[in-house]
């Protein structure tokens, strides 16, 4: 299977100008949801930069439908869609209160790896201790991106929240 | 290798409640019952 095959994909319309939902349907009728939402709320509101980054995250009807390189081809392709669209920065957050955290993190990271427009973008990761909470978190911007700096900037000085 | 930030306070609550609300539209979706508009989602790719 070519490493580049994908499911089509759909964007839903009428949710606020933020937000946006793409969905797909896999060959065994799974249905596929990738949500981006404005990740404002991490950063500092003196950040005007910062409001544009969106947080993206993803979940499907039926878990644990089985191995199919097509589902990760094609949420890859969408978060590039997303990216190249909006021209906004990607972070995804991976929830640690059942401590797959480190697992999901790993996820991500493959797929930045494995990215045809790889050469493109950057990630960096980050793993926020809080004193009740461990966040794991990943940043996905164009290279030339301005404003990357600052987006980690915040990050590092906790002007997260 | 990720950056290790250590920020001595509890987390915020703007960012729990962005948690909260990321699993409660996962567990939607799993019931089947997600909200989405009426509109057809149009194909792009």
């Amino acid at each position: 299977m070519l490493n580049s095959e994908i499911y089509p994909i759909f964007i839903v319309d009428g949710l606020s100008f933020f937000d946006e939902i793409y969905t797909f349907k896999t060959e065994k009728g799974i249905d596929f949801y990738v949500r981006f939402v404005n990740a404002s709320h991490y950063f500092s509101e003196i950040c005007a930069s910062c409001q544009m980054v969106h947080e993206v995250s993803f979940e499907s009807t039926v878990r644990n439908g089985g191995l199919d390189i097509k589902i990760s081809n094609t949420i890859r392709k969408i978060i590039y869609l997303f990216i190249v669209k909006h021209e906004s920065p990607v972070m995804f957050t991976c929830d640690s209160t059942d401590n797959l955290n480190h697992c999901r993190n790993k996820l991500f990271k493959n797929w930045y790896d494995q990215w045809e427009q790889k050469d493109l973008f950057q990630l960096e990761e980050r793993t926020i201790v809080f004193d009740d909470y461990i966040l794991n978190l990943g940043l996905i911007a164009y290279k030339w991106d301005p404003n990357i700096k600052e987006y980690l900037k915040q990050i590092d000085a906790g002007s997260l929240g | 290798m990720a950056k290790k930030v250590i920020i001595k306070k509890p987390i915020p609550i703007s960012i729990k409640e962005a948690i909260q609300k990321k699993k409660d539209w996962m567990k939607e979706i799993q019931s089947g019952n997600i909200f989405l508009p009426n509109s057809k989602p149009k194909r792009i790719a």
